[in-house]
């Protein structure tokens, strides 16, 4: 009797807490604690929250071969299905209109990845490898999905401190931005008023996708899993003749799917795996990634204004990170700021689209350099 | 030990791909949005023609 009663205890996870998993329930709660009173990116952070949290339980199974957890990483993350899911329904949702009126503001979006090869340098001197250093460099991208994308086919070890480091600094934009942008340019470039957008028709913005496939994928085919599905569902948006396709990828399967890669993610978090020095690496050459990023696409506008004549106000050019709209919200507020007559969020909205497709291409390129 | 001739060959090719699709991109909306401007401009022309 005595045996089985001792037995019974050992089979309770109470007995088994350590201190990590109480530190990670700690993680859990500072992610339940931003999304619910801060509001910051609560529909990814309430599922790696608690993700995090249950992950921490002792003798759950849920991490073992044929947990629950353990399914949704993966044939949701490992096998990277979900993450070109998300894409499809930013696709559905994005508006290329601004980027093809203003077709120039692609290059800040390309110059914004500047910041993830700034990183991936800065990672190299901490002593990581070469494709932990490119799993950590894309946190300069400011795209979550295709940060889980890349660390998991890079460093899936990292996969947990590379997705949170980057929802955390992409919900950190709106006090990132401003003083980097602030200190590249001068009271003057900020108050550069911007001539209204053209009007961008139906028929450009309905080949766009398809156009954009057959430049990205045949240069860079690594990236196909995210431009393809991003492009398809910007074509379902645009066609206008799949309501029904557009609204199930935008609502109803972004929904789902963010749920599962939250658990996923969030289920990647255990003590062994997070309480790590590698961690604070990758949160300190997250933030560095992230002010390069900006910098580089401030930079690249300045630039820019000195070989053209109509000038743009090189705010814009901190968009190129891809935290689609809020970087484009912030420089727009900005602008307004040094200058009311100032409407710069369409224009930010074109590097700001611009940096999601670099970002991916950016990854595919460090997928076919470094697997 | 970091293989560092490695890793700026990854950077070089890397930078170089994102502004390569993005240049090309953006010459070829600049493109399609010329192509199609001079389209919309022909169909409203041919509308004032036929009206006239």
């Amino acid at each position: 009797m005595e045996e089985q009663i001792a037995k019974n205890l050992a089979g309770m996870g109470l007995f088994h807490l350590t201190a990590g998993n109480l530190i990670m329930w700690a993680v859990a709660f500072v992610l339940f604690y931003l999304a619910i009173k801060k509001q910051i990116e609560p529909l990814l952070l309430i599922p790696i929250g608690f993700g995090v949290f249950i992950a921490n339980f002792p003798l759950t199974g849920l991490l073992g071969e044929h947990g629950l957890f353990e399914m949704f990483y993966k044939y949701g993350i490992s096998n990277e299905l979900i993450p070109p899911l998300i894409f499809l329904g930013l696709g559905a949702m994005t508006d290329f209109g601004p980027v093809l009126a203003n077709p120039k503001t692609f290059l800040l979006g390309a110059a914004a990845q500047l910041g993830v090869y700034g990183a991936f340098f800065g990672a190299l001197l901490l002593g990581f490898t070469l494709p932990e250093a490119g799993a950590i460099g894309i946190i300069g991208g400011a795209d979550g999905p295709t940060s889980i994308f890349l660390s998991n086919a890079l460093a899936p070890h990292l996969l947990g401190a590379v997705a949170v480091a980057a929802y955390s600094y992409m919900a950190l934009v709106p006090i990132i931005i401003p003083p980097v942008a602030k200190a590249l340019t001068t009271k003057q470039e900020r108050s550069i008023v911007m001539t209204q957008l053209r009007m961008v028709s139906k028929g450009e913005k309905i080949v766009f996708p398809l156009l954009a496939c057959i430049i990205i994928i045949s240069l860079v085919p690594k990236s196909a899993p995210l431009i393809s599905m991003f492009m398809l569902g910007n074509l379902f948006m645009e066609c206008g003749v799949v309501e029904r396709l557009t609204d199930v990828s935008r609502n109803a399967l972004m929904n789902i799917v963010t749920i599962l890669l939250g658990l996923g993610v969030g289920s990647r978090m255990t003590a062994a795996t997070f309480l790590r020095l590698d961690t604070i690496g990758v949160f300190t050459i997250g933030i560095v990634a992230f002010i390069i990023a900006c910098a580089g696409g401030v930079l690249m506008a300045k630039l820019m204004n000195v070989f053209s004549k109509q000038k743009i106000n090189p705010l814009i050019g901190a968009a190129g990170v891809s935290a689609v709209p809020m970087a484009a919200r912030v420089v727009h507020m900005m602008g307004a700021k040094e200058n009311p007559q100032n409407y710069l969020l369409m224009h930010a909205m074109g590097p700001n689209v611009a940096g999601v497709i670099g970002t991916a291409v950016c990854a595919g390129a460090l997928i076919s350099a470094l697997t | 030990m970091v293989d560092w001739s490695s890793a700026i060959v990854v950077a070089v090719t890397g930078i170089m791909s994102v502004f390569a699709v993005l240049c090309l991109l953006s010459v070829t909306v600049i493109v399609t949005g010329k192509i199609f401007e001079r389209k919309s401009k022909q169909r409203k022309s041919k509308q004032e023609s036929a009206g006239a």
